[in-house]
């Protein structure tokens, strides 16, 4: 097979402006230079006369139309659209998410959730089995109330009242 | 359009009529499928009604209907289930043995049938290119738009529209080839 050799510069350039070209829209200033190309490249040309046959070749051939009650089909699902139906649901929701992304973003969703249900579960496991512990230590200090004022009981009692307050 | 909005259901029935035709065909022209351009046709008018009392006029409603059913089109290849009915289908869409149709104002059928034939294999040439491109040729070559509105349909620049319609001319040119081959 021949290795075709690099194209020249210009070429190179007028090339990519030639779909543009064809299709008229490329500036006055574009269209002067690759008419003034056109003219003196016969590779470029035939590029162009390529890419016009191209254009050509995507004629549809046989018309298709859509069905004669296309109308009324449209009219019957305007009105029956306040009734919410389960496949509308699933429609809805297969043309938000496509099929690789809405795979990831469930898995990442589960593991979201899974972790935060996990940690609400410890957190107040170990809410309750302190609660009980803490009501105790409440009323086991009520014992030394009657303390003597100004002794070093009732300090010690104040103090770790003032800390339970404030853990409370 | 802004009776439509109002609720007018006449007015809308004319609107139906008047643009079934273009969505119909680039639906059409884009997946190939005369079945799912119905559907989908239909979906674009549903949308407009619902959509309606939001519409402003400040482009063009042909503009406007066109990124509608451009979005349309674009959903329709991410759903997961056209993935998994492509990938079933898949296995049955080398060697199309269908008979072609025959429509009835040809000159003769063993025209008809070439004529048939080159539409096959321009539909699955086209369908072949990714989302983008497809979208920007059928918008160019058989709705005619500027790359100024394909750009606005598409939402992205017009380098962009003309990047695109590079790309996918050169595609459509190897996959033509092959194909016929």
């Amino acid at each position: 097979m021949e290795k075709s050799l690099p194209l020249p510069m210009n070429c190179t350039a007028i090339r990519k402006k030639l779909s543009a070209f064809e299709d008229g829209e490329v500036s006055p200033v574009w269209r002067s230079d690759i008419e003034a190309h056109l003219a003196i490249c016969p590779d470029c040309r035939q590029a162009l006369a390529d890419l016009q046959h191209l254009w050509l070749a995507l004629e549809d051939g046989v018309p298709c139309h859509p069905r004669p009650d296309f109308s009324q089909a449209v009219m019957r699902k305007i009105t029956e659209q306040s009734e919410p139906r389960i496949f509308d649901w699933i429609r809805a929701w297969d043309f938000m998410f496509p099929a690789p992304a809405a795979v990831a973003a469930m898995v990442v969703l589960g593991l979201v959730i899974g972790g935060w249900m996990g940690k609400a579960a410890v957190e107040n496991r170990t809410a309750v089995t302190t609660a009980p512990i803490q009501a105790a230590t409440f009323e086991a200090l009520d014992v030394f109330a009657p303390t003597p004022k100004g002794s070093l009981a009732q300090g010690y009692l104040l103090l770790v009242s003032d800390a339970t307050q404030v853990k409370r | 359009m802004l009776l439509v909005a109002d609720g007018d259901q006449m007015a809308f029935s004319c609107l139906v009529n008047r643009h079934q035709e273009t969505v119909f065909q680039l639906i059409y022209r884009f997946f190939g499928r005369e079945e799912e351009a119905n559907d989908l046709a239909q979906e674009v008018f549903v949308r407009i009604w619902r959509s309606s009392k939001r519409y402003t006029p400040t482009s063009k409603f042909t503009t406007w209907l066109y990124t509608l059913t451009a979005n349309i089109c674009k959903s329709e290849t991410q759903s997961l289930w056209r993935c998994n009915i492509r990938l079933i289908g898949s296995f049955w869409t080398f060697g199309d043995n269908d008979a072609p149709e025959i429509p009835a104002h040809t000159p003769s059928p063993e025209d008809a049938t070439l004529q048939a034939e080159q539409g096959r294999l321009v539909r699955a040439a086209i369908e072949s290119l990714p989302t983008n491109q497809r979208l920007a040729v059928v918008l160019r070559r058989y709705e005619e738009l500027s790359y100024q509105e394909i750009a606005v349909v598409i939402g992205c620049s017009v380098a962009a529209v003309e990047a695109l319609l590079v790309r996918a001319k050169a595609n459509l040119h190897k996959k033509l080839l092959s194909l016929e081959k």
